[in-house]
């Protein structure tokens, strides 16, 4: 326990295990709306809103960006300054972009989510305000032509999204472990395992969708060549690094070598995030397979495994200075 | 053009008595007069700097730092050899003013910035959000929170403090062993500039393109640690 | 006659037996185990009739307060013993109550000139500081703090120390820190502007 905190209070992380939260919600923010878009234009017959797996995305979608850009905000030293990151831009800094791409997103995030449920956004509306709001419902019909290009646009600005936490850390040429090009790749594939985890829990334990309906299904395809790859990143990650030598090499060693922060890498992301949900899916029957309770472990797994990959890159990157 | 004999007076009394303060001390500011763009730096002399950490403690006072952090650090490592032969070395760590400065293209707000009229990397307080971007984004570990504006905070060669006054930045006055030059990097007579071409300097992590202006002369125990 | 004769002659003999016996206690008395009788009395047992530092302290009349003073209890605690003047300030000549050339002081000294300092040259420093570094070593005052390390050649310990403090510690270590970086600057300053070629 004691190697618990001191691991986490270092006094030279300047960014703590909070960003790491805002990074996974970020991320799974991004990986869902990638997951839903694909979904609804490709597997989903019939009205799309009726999908619990979109209905899981509408909801936490939302949810992660708003609640992580929350935590960024309490993070600042200064919150009641936040909005000076809005009104002034720097075309060099990553995060000066990301603040853009993050309210833009975020715009057509809920329009293209109003368009998806305009019966039920007006109902909402109706019961609670009256028929006031209506005209709402006209402005949804008169963007409704251009839902197309709204779910092109939303899906080049999740994919920014999702690689943006990545671009944000290999910015920094302090960190050798950071200050790398596959990290913004690896954080793709890591926001789409997240996705396809929280919509698997939420769409089918929440929002009831059927286990053996198509969209679950291609979910539960999607997820192993994901993690597989997901592997494959890591591993060219830290070779990279190695063969690197040098300041990188002892990066990496100081990483996955030894100390807590090894043992988290190995236990935790790799050992309990990804092969433990891989072994478990092959070894286990159908029937066990689509229990709710394996669902949710397994699912719940893939979850922390990437929360705690978010953490352990934080983390870890900030131990060694180039 | 005509020159009444008072101006002349005046012109002449003004020539001495800048020349004069001049000769007088040579450890006044070395350009007072505005001559085109200036590129400000420093030298530390690593071999006469005795680990006082005097330079720490006025640049405290001179520009308010409270307890807890610091501008600028003087580390000591050793001991090296054997009673009673024992040596020390000293390293300066501080704000490097990088022409190419990762602080600067990192801040969302613009609020680090290099000043075009010294080429001082500076940071504007009331700008500053305080998202913590340029403290790891700094390959030299140099910035930190102001505990009371929350403001990022680091050495600016006291540009608004003794450099405003006219005087010299707080740790090159207060250094009993002359270890530090500060002057203008574009002026090819001043005293910096000569004391780079005539030792030899380093400056650290120059292979990450930051450029830094903070030079040093090795002490000559040993291998130097960039 | 014969009874003369021989009364002498016992006499004599008995006079012998009595020396050697007597002779023969003496040589014993040391060996001899001691008996509680002579235990108890005091009149054997030898006290030293004069402190060393008797003499001393006969003119220089406070020089024992003094030398207590930062010498006092924790020396005697850690050496067994009370510390004596001339365990320091050896090599007193004959003459030493006319002049007083020869007895070792310790005086501040450095290796660099400076204004109104005493300027010496490293060997006497060395051996000045040679005496101190007995109890003071060299590995205790390097973990006390590097700059006995970087003097050692350059000061003597009086340079910064107040070697006979009255009581309380006076010198550098009664100074809070930022005085104690002003005494560094103090002296590196005087120096450095005296003798600008450095080293």
């Amino acid at each position: 326990m004691n190697t618990f905190i001191e691991a986490f209070s270092g006094e030279a992380v300047v960014w703590d295990w909070i960003i790491a939260v805002y990074l996974f919600l970020a991320g799974m923010s991004a990986g869902m709306v990638m997951i839903a878009i694909y979904l609804k234009r490709k597997v989903i017959e019939g009205r799309a809103a009726d999908n619990g797996i979109i209905k899981a995305t509408a909801i936490l979608a939302p949810f992660g960006i708003v609640v992580g850009l929350t935590i960024l905000v309490f993070h600042l030293t200064k919150p009641l300054a936040f909005w000076k990151i809005m009104i002034y831009v720097n075309t060099t800094s990553i995060m000066s972009m990301g603040v853009i791409l993050f309210n833009v997103y975020m715009a057509v995030l809920f329009v293209w989510l109003a368009v998806l449920f305009k019966d039920e956004l007006l109902n909402i509306l109706n019961k609670f305000v009256g028929d006031k709001l209506n005209f709402i419902g006209l402005i949804i019909d008169k963007i409704k032509p251009l839902e197309n290009m709204l779910e092109v646009i939303l899906a080049v600005l999740a994919v920014t999204l999702a690689a943006y936490t990545g671009f944000l850390l290999s910015a920094l040429k302090t960190f050798p472990l950071l200050n790398n090009p596959v990290l913004p790749v690896l954080f793709v594939f890591s926001s789409l395992s997240s996705g396809a985890a929280a919509s698997l829990m939420f769409g089918v334990l929440v929002f009831k969708q059927s286990m053996h309906c198509p969209s679950v299904k291609w979910v539960h395809g999607f997820e192993r060549p994901v993690v597989m790859f997901e592997l494959f990143l890591l591993l060219c990650f830290f070779s990279g690094l190695i063969l690197g030598g040098g300041q990188k090499e002892a990066a990496a060693m100081a990483a996955i070598g030894a100390g807590f922060w090894a043992g988290w890498f190995w236990i935790g992301v790799v050992g309990l995030g990804m092969l433990l949900p891989l072994i478990l899916n092959f070894v286990t029957s159908e029937q066990t397979r689509h229990t709710s309770s394996f669902l949710f472990m397994v699912t719940g797994l893939s979850l922390l495994g990437v929360l705690m990959l978010r953490t352990f890159i934080l983390y870890a990157g900030q131990m060694t200075v180039v | 053009m005509s020159c009444t004999r008072r101006d002349l007076l005046i012109g002449t009394g003004a020539i001495i008595f800048t020349t004069g303060i001049t000769s007088v001390s040579s450890r006044t500011l070395a350009a007072v007069m505005s001559d085109g763009k200036k590129r400000y730096g420093m030298v530390f002399d690593s071999s006469a700097c005795i680990g006082c950490t005097k330079c720490t403690e006025a640049c405290r006072e001179t520009n308010n730092v409270p307890e807890g952090v610091s501008r600028l650090e003087i580390t000591r490592s050793g001991p090296i050899g054997e009673h009673p032969d024992v040596k020390y070395r000293f390293d300066r760590t501080s704000c490097q003013h990088c022409d190419n400065a990762p602080c600067v293209h990192v801040c969302p707000t613009g609020a680090a910035y290099k000043d075009q009229a010294t080429g001082i990397v500076d940071v504007e307080a009331d700008k500053c959000v305080g998202c913590g971007y340029c403290l790891v984004a700094c390959p030299y570990q140099v910035r930190f929170f102001h505990p009371e504006t929350g403001s990022a905070d680091k050495c600016n060669f006291c540009r608004d403090t003794n450099l405003k006054a006219g005087k010299l930045p707080a740790c090159v006055l207060s250094c009993p062993t002359n270890a530090l030059v500060f002057g203008d990097l574009n002026d090819p007579d001043s005293e910096i500039n000569k004391v780079i071409a005539n030792n030899t300097v380093y400056r650290n992590k120059v292979e990450l393109g930051t450029q830094p202006k903070l030079y040093k002369i090795a002490d000559g125990k040993g291998e130097i640690k960039r | 006659m014969d009874n003369v004769k021989l009364a002498i002659t016992t006499l004599i003999n008995a006079l012998l037996i009595l020396c050697i016996y007597g002779f023969s206690s003496t040589v014993s008395a040391e060996t001899s185990p001691p008996n509680k009788a002579e235990q108890n009395s005091t009149r054997h047992v030898v006290t030293y009739n004069r402190d060393s530092d008797y003499k001393c302290t006969q003119c220089h009349k406070d020089a024992k307060q003094a030398l207590l003073g930062t010498h006092g209890e924790e020396v005697t605690k850690e050496l067994g013993k009370e510390l004596k003047c001339v365990q320091c300030h050896d090599s007193i000549s004959a003459e030493h109550r006319e002049n007083s050339p020869k007895v070792t002081k310790y005086s501040a000294a450095q290796s660099k000139a400076g204004k109104n300092k005493h300027q010496l040259n490293v060997d006497s420093i060395l051996s000045s500081t040679a005496n101190c570094n007995e109890c003071h070593t060299p590995e205790k005052l390097q973990e006390q703090n590097w700059t006995h390390d970087v003097h050692a050649k350059n000061a003597t310990c009086s340079n910064c120390h107040v070697v006979h403090a009255d009581g309380e510690k006076q010198g550098i270590q009664a100074k809070p820190k930022k005085q104690q970086i002003e005494f560094c600057v103090e002296c590196h300053q005087d120096f450095n502007s005296t003798d600008d070629q450095g080293e």
